[in-house]
């Protein structure tokens, strides 16, 4: 239905795409792969005429998308969720955001109000109907987002990286609603770096510097049905099993044609054969959709049943080594050696009003100095609003956080890093902006120097980085950047918020790398604490010491990496 | 401002919102035209919505305070510059409050999605004009929050970093990223929306069916009480 031949397109300074030759058919799983960079983006405008090739043309049922008069039916057969959760919604609430695309194509009102049910349903958010667009979290933002294209029903629907905010459990619904609609005939294009979410598709390509580079086409294998459900009985994990191998093959290739020559995460290499089994038995009982490494994602459910049994109440008493009591008030000494000490802590949001949320309900934590800690959890689970507090942004509701002693004072004994911290640069050269924190806090000028290379060293960047504007380098080298400022002050304690949101597989290695460099005892990092947050459970096991697990704003698991690991 | 509005289920909650919005604008009028008798019933009318829509007095305090200096003012240039006592400087001040309470009244009982919804289909006779302008001061209304949430986002960040924003430097720093961060978001957004099929023709036809016969009769009592006061102040 959708056919690209012979386009070239480019931006004054550099050329994006480059012979891109594509047909996608009626009904059609596509996957389409590659780093940050590669030109996925401007395919996906290319697709509804958002862009307008240089060279060749893009036909979409038969209708050129530079012919304006067709445009708009064009779009309405071409739906495109984009990546920012935050830069798609018009209306004030759910519901009207919905109503929005729907009055557009002059859907009838009966017909308007089946759909938003229908379509909240499927999604698992109808409670969200009537609620204030504004006041959600990115997660709930997406799935609306979703939501609102999916209930336009056309032909095709793109995804581009709209996956990437959900946590593991809405990624695994949303991907089996879009198989869904995918076997009823809806063609579906979805763009992502993450080859896990590609299990269902018919074909996946890669695109390298602007060019198809590779295609893995498993179009002519039959796949058992989706969403049977498992069953003990032999013959349905059979099926199960058949299905796996076929999904995770497509995986495996998927991520082969964007690293051929490694794996896909390097962090997860080694524990990959001795959790192989385990994982296989854990898949089997959930929904067949589930790939490499969705199937060992956070499920606040089950984990929940898993460790029921621990609260933070309970968690008195040894453990490593190290004697904690909750039970002390604030203001107590911390036990020895520092580090944080979060008591009773709650926090609720516009108390008192409407819109009041209780984010965090009596967390007790104990987060003891050097290492990683890793805080986890599905959407609206509380985790950035536990590192805002950590961080002294916010002042808590009740309870209390002590970071040696003393209360967390934002910039002097504790750094946060929020998501997209490259969106914060404002300074000309990456030098300066590494430079900046340094000047400030009144080191010679010798002195600063020697840190801000010591910082781009740590981190991983060539020093020749220093002298280019920070908004011109790539997207990982961003990221590196930011991460070299927040470490040339040495910190104490870094909270990093999703630090590899949005970054392909390289650059995401990159990023972890430096992370665990940045506890070492050398260096500039100098042993410091690290805190990492973020809903990819997979990938705080990969570097966390320690594992704390929030689950609607209560603390359901605190322990170390071993321990979470054994209780799943 | 936003931030008024309060869930409820009182008589002035019931009201169409379309009929709030006309006659909170005729009110404008009458405040504007009203001698001092008349900004006393006015008055009297004005506490008796308060009442039935049960708004806290600090709702109405907070509504008054960011103008405070804006009515010394005012009371301070009709005393000194005109003359007339205090008496005759109190009014054009005592027209302000008024008129700042009645859209208090509005704001507290009527969500944004239902002004808006009310201006859509109050603009609806303006053809594609009216429809252009509803649909951008209802995006304009979706981004604020966001944007306000951005500069908040961003002050925090920079503040983890050690910026203090009352310095020249600080000012840089959260302005270039807000600046950076609103343009890509708007040109995002704009992809959005064209992407999900929006055109200038569109028609709203959702929300708001016919006005109900009490709305009408509302409407048609206070138009008699507008054209009275007309007639009698020309």
């Amino acid at each position: 239905m959708i056919e690209l031949a012979n386009i070239n397109f480019s931006y004054p300074e550099r050329p994006v795409l480059r012979d891109v030759n594509l047909r996608i058919r009626r009904g059609e799983y596509l996957g389409v792969t590659g780093d940050n960079g590669s030109g996925k983006t401007t395919l996906v405008k290319l697709l509804n005429g958002l862009l307008l090739p240089q060279e060749g043309c893009v036909m979409v049922n038969g209708a050129s998308t530079s012919d304006r008069g067709s445009l708009l039916a064009i779009r309405r057969s071409v739906g495109i969720v984009f990546q920012n959760p935050d830069a798609q919604a018009v209306g004030e609430t759910v519901e009207e955001d919905i109503v929005f695309g729907l009055e557009n194509i002059r859907v009838p009102a009966s017909e308007i109000d089946r759909r938003i049910e229908r379509y909240l349903g499927m999604l698992g958010i109808k409670e969200l109907r009537d609620r204030n667009i504004s006041l959600l979290s990115g997660g709930q933002k997406q799935l609306v987002n979703i939501a609102a294209v999916m209930a336009m029903e056309p032909a095709c629907i793109v995804f581009d990286e709209a996956l990437s905010m959900l946590d593991a459990d809405n990624r695994r619904n949303v991907l089996l609603m879009i198989s869904r609609l995918n076997r009823r005939g809806t063609s579906v294009i979805q763009i992502t770096h993450n080859p896990a979410d590609l299990g269902n598709c018919h074909r996946v390509i890669a695109i390298s510097e602007g060019r198809i580079s590779g295609t893995v086409d498993f179009s002519s294998e039959t796949p058992m049905p989706l969403d049977s459900n498992a069953s003990v009985d032999g013959r349905a994990v059979t099926a199960e099993c058949a299905e796996y191998d076929l999904r995770s093959a497509i995986c495996k290739a998927a991520a082969k044609l964007v690293s051929p020559q490694g794996s896909v995460d390097g962090a997860n290499e080694g524990k990959e054969g001795k959790e192989g089994k385990s994982v296989m038995v854990s898949r089997m009982h959930n929904n067949a959709i589930d790939t490499n490494d969705i199937g060992r994602e956070y499920n606040p459910v089950a984990f929940t049943a898993c460790v029921g049994s621990i609260r933070p109440q309970q968690k008195k008493g040894k453990r490593g080594g190290e004697v904690r009591d909750h039970r002390t008030g604030p203001g107590s000494a911390v036990w020895e050696g520092g580090g944080i000490e979060i008591r009773h802590l709650s926090h609720t949001y516009s108390p008192g009003t409407e819109w009041e949320i209780p984010a965090l309900i009596d967390v007790s934590l104990t987060i003891g100095k050097g290492g990683i800690t890793g805080i986890v959890g599905g959407i609206g689970s509380g985790k950035s609003t536990l590192a805002c507090l950590i961080a002294g942004l916010d002042t808590p509701t009740s309870g209390s956080i002590a970071i040696d002693g003393r209360p967390p004072e934002p910039g002097r004994n504790v750094r946060i890093l929020f998501q997209h911290p490259e969106e914060f640069f404002f300074e000309k050269t990456v030098r300066e902006a590494v430079a900046f924190g340094l000047s400030k806090a009144g080191l010679p000028e010798d002195a600063v120097e020697q840190r801000v290379l010591s910082a781009i060293d740590e981190v991983g960047l060539d020093r020749s980085i220093l002298g280019e504007s920070p908004f011109q380098i790539s997207s990982g080298e961003q990221r590196l950047a930011a991460f070299a400022i927040s470490i040339a002050v040495k910190p104490g304690y870094v909270i990093f918020d999703e630090p590899t949101a949005g970054l392909d597989q390289r650059s995401r290695r990159l990023v972890l790398d430096a992370i665990r460099r940045m506890t070492g005892g050398e260096g500039a990092g100098c042993g410091a604490t690290v805190i990492y947050i973020s809903h990819r459970i997979r990938e705080v096991l990969g570097v966390a010491d320690r594992i704390a697990v929030l689950d609607a704003g209560n603390l359901t698991f605190e322990g170390t990496n071993a321990m979470y690991r054994d209780r799943m | 401002m936003f931030a008024t509005y309060r869930k409820g289920n009182s008589l002035l909650h019931r009201i169409d919102p379309r009929t709030k919005l006309l006659l909170t604008a005729g009110t404008g009028i009458l405040v504007y035209l009203a001698d001092p008798l008349g900004l006393g019933l006015l008055s009297i009318a004005l506490f008796l919505l308060i009442c039935v829509a049960g708004i806290p007095a600090s709702s109405l305090v907070n509504g008054l305070r960011p103008m405070a200096v804006f009515f010394a003012l005012i009371f301070l240039t009709h005393l000194l510059v005109q003359g007339g006592g205090v008496v005759a400087a109190a009014i054009p001040v005592a027209r302000f409050v008024l008129l700042i309470l009645f859209t208090t009244v509005l704001l507290h009982t009527t969500s944004q999605s239902e002004l808006k919804t009310a201006l859509v289909s109050i603009m609806k006779p303006l053809g594609g004009f009216g429809r252009e302008l509803a649909f951008m001061v209802g995006v304009a209304m979706a981004l604020i929050p966001g944007l306000m949430r951005d500069k908040e986002t961003i002050a925090r960040a920079q503040a983890a970093r050690g910026c203090k924003p009352a310095r020249l430097r600080g000012f840089v720093a959260l302005i270039v990223p807000l600046l950076r961060r609103s343009f890509r978001k708007a040109d995002e957004l704009s992809d959005a929306l064209e992407s999900r099929c929006y055109h200038r023709d569109r028609e709203y036809y959702y929300y708001g069916g016919a006005l109900a016969g009490k709305d009408y009769l509302l409407l048609a009592g206070f138009g008699a009480v507008l054209v009275l006061v007309l007639w009698a102040s020309v």
